[in-house]
């Protein structure tokens, strides 16, 4: 569901995200090596690459988890770089993590009542009970994710499918813009994987996807595009085909 | 309204009212604890919001408990004993220290939050040794003034230990439900989600460490509010009310009592304190045998009281309601509405 605020409405009809050169370095080892891509508007992007290829640590990047050790991301036209990760949340960047991180005390409905609050900036509003708007908006979530029968049960009493399916809700919650999916259908059976691709697929095609995955069914039934990632260097970007026959890709995934 | 909750609410309405008759039939002696009891009641509540909601141990909180009974005293003495003078000017004075302690405090966690709320605390306690002009130093705050509330032409005096104890229920029974209000409102669920997965709670757009500074200030100011009573029904204020080992006896209050719930830690004070009148009348060795109670309740029952509680009478803090599914085309048209 799109904000209704007008700075929320504007179109960024070329890239809503842009990584320039971006570097990040742990001591002596450099994880990121100068990545630069482009994500446009409302595209499914995927990203791959062998494990300790970096796309976490990218992730981790754009979600404003780490800093970088050099290099820019643009959001939405505004220079992100610094910005604390609730102020990048609060932009309409969402994401999801790789393990499951939910609040396991909680209820499956106030899991999703934290993430549609209004007020996150601890001010007299954080002491109202969610508002009607507020109401549809958990609801929503929870039914586009079909978790609304589990409403009132704690998280830590779902199974591993359906929390993965709450930590969608919760990302659709904050009214995004633009979802982070870590490796969304990770341990998942392959028929929780389906469910998972029937949801992701039917999400709204005004939020932005970038999605880092190993199932590559999941990635060609999903990604508009899909960027390579090895060594903590983009090795190829193009549509799924293309990159599939990629000499390089081909390379690194075979190890030849 | 289920069966269950009017049980509670049966319950909360018998314990009100044998609260306010008490002082009809019991002994001094028992009006004296009791009045005790509730004024250490609001203190280990509102430690609780820190360490049982919140997740942040702070080993400091006496330092808030003493400032508002040292600002009460000083105040009474050289203002006026009108509560309604002087209260609100030494929860301002509260409020401001605990605003400062918190914004240094909350930028850290785990062990050295613990560590940085103690060492503020000692800084406090030190103050409270030497600044001898305001505290009375080492031979402490003496011989205050009885409380009083003037206001207007209205004029209520608590000159016996019966008007005191309804004074501090008063107090309690407005702290508690200020308390209940926050930690069941969306604020509540905040905090609780700071002690669950804080960085979770930072990726979906909340400022937590806003959350974190407004709850330390709150509970500063509650302990405060404990102080204040304390000033006035003890009538003396001793650096021992500052010290780091009244902040770690507020501790063993929660945990004995059971943190994460506000009722909790009023019976884990309620017990100690009960206990320390009764096992001290007997043996000089009181603090070993709690010592040995704390340690039983931390291996035993990590819940606290309120755990045993909870198990005995199979009260569970989630509701498992059977909901009745939705139809298929109630879901669709919900989704179609996102």
């Amino acid at each position: 569901m799109p904000r209704a605020d007008s700075a929320r409405g504007e179109k960024f009809p070329v890239d809503i995200l842009r990584l320039e050169n971006l570097h990040k370095h742990f001591g002596g080892i450099a994880a990121l090596n100068g990545v630069s891509l482009a994500v446009d508007d409302g595209e499914r992007r995927a990203l791959i690459g062998p494990n300790g290829a970096g796309k976490t640590t990218l992730f981790n990047l754009i979600s404003g988890e780490l800093p970088p050790t050099t290099g820019r991301i643009i959001y939405r036209a505004q220079n992100i770089t610094r910005l604390p990760s609730h102020r990048r949340a609060a932009l309409g960047m969402a994401r999801t993590f790789q393990r499951n991180n939910l609040f396991l005390g909680l209820s499956v409905w106030e899991n999703v009542r934290l993430a549609a609050h209004p007020d996150k900036g601890a001010g007299v509003r954080a002491f109202a009970a969610p508002n009607g708007r507020a109401r549809d908006l958990i609801e929503h979530s929870l039914a586009r994710v079909g978790l609304h029968e589990q409403r009132d049960m704690p998280a830590r009493n779902l199974s591993y499918g359906e929390q993965r399916q709450l930590e969608l809700a919760i990302a659709l919650a904050t009214q995004p813009n633009m979802i982070l999916l870590d490796e969304p259908a990770a341990g998942m059976s392959p028929a929780e994987t389906q469910r998972l691709m029937g949801i992701v697929r039917e999400m709204p095609r005004d939020i932005t996807l970038l999605i880092i995955e190993h199932d590559m069914d999941l990635i060609f039934a999903l990604a508009d595009r899909i960027t390579v990632l090895h060594y903590g260097e983009v090795i190829a970007d193009g549509e799924p085909y293309a990159v599939k026959n990629d000499a390089r890709v081909k390379e690194a995934y075979l190890g030849t | 309204m289920s069966s269950r909750r009017l049980l509670s609410f049966t319950l909360a309405l018998a314990i009100l009212i044998l609260l306010i008759a008490l002082p009809a039939f019991a002994s001094t002696f028992i009006v004296k604890t009791l009045t005790e009891v509730l004024i250490f009641g609001i203190l280990a509540m509102s430690l609780d919001l820190l360490l049982g909601y919140t997740g942040l141990v702070s080993f400091g909180h006496a330092a808030f408990f003493g400032m508002g009974a040292y600002a009460t005293g000083y105040l009474a003495k050289n203002l006026s004993p009108n509560i309604v003078v002087v209260m609100p000017l030494a929860l301002l004075i509260v409020a401001a220290a605990a605003l400062v302690i918190g914004f240094f405090s909350i930028r850290v966690s785990g062990v050295y939050f613990l560590m940085l709320t103690l060492a503020f605390g000692q800084m406090i306690y030190a103050l409270a040794e030497r600044w001898t002009d305001v505290t009375g130093g080492s031979n402490g705050l003496s011989s205050l003034p009885r409380p009083l509330i003037e206001l207007g032409s209205a004029r209520i005096e608590f000159d016996d230990v019966n008007a005191r104890y309804f004074l501090v229920l008063a107090f309690f029974l407005l702290s508690y439900a200020a308390l209940w209000w926050m930690v069941h409102a969306q604020f509540g669920r905040v905090l609780i989600g700071i002690r669950e997965n804080e960085p979770r709670l930072r990726a979906i757009g909340y400022n937590t460490s806003r959350f974190k500074l407004l709850a330390f200030v709150i509970a500063g100011v509650f302990a405060g509010v404990a102080g204040a009573l304390y000033a006035g029904f003890n009538r003396f204020v001793s650096t021992s009310d500052v010290y780091w080992t009244q902040s770690g006896q507020v501790l063993i209050m929660v945990v004995i009592g059971g943190a994460g719930t506000l009722l909790g830690p009023v019976l884990g004070a309620g017990m100690i304190l009960i206990l320390q009148n009764i096992i001290s009348s007997a043996t000089e060795r009181w603090q070993t045998i709690m010592g040995l109670l704390f340690i039983g309740f931390v291996f035993a029952a990590r819940n606290g009281v309120m755990g045993l509680l909870k198990q005995i009478f199979q009260i569970s803090n989630f509701k498992f309601q059977i909901v009745k599914p939705k139809s298929e085309s109630e879901v669709s048209n919900l989704k179609s509405k996102i």
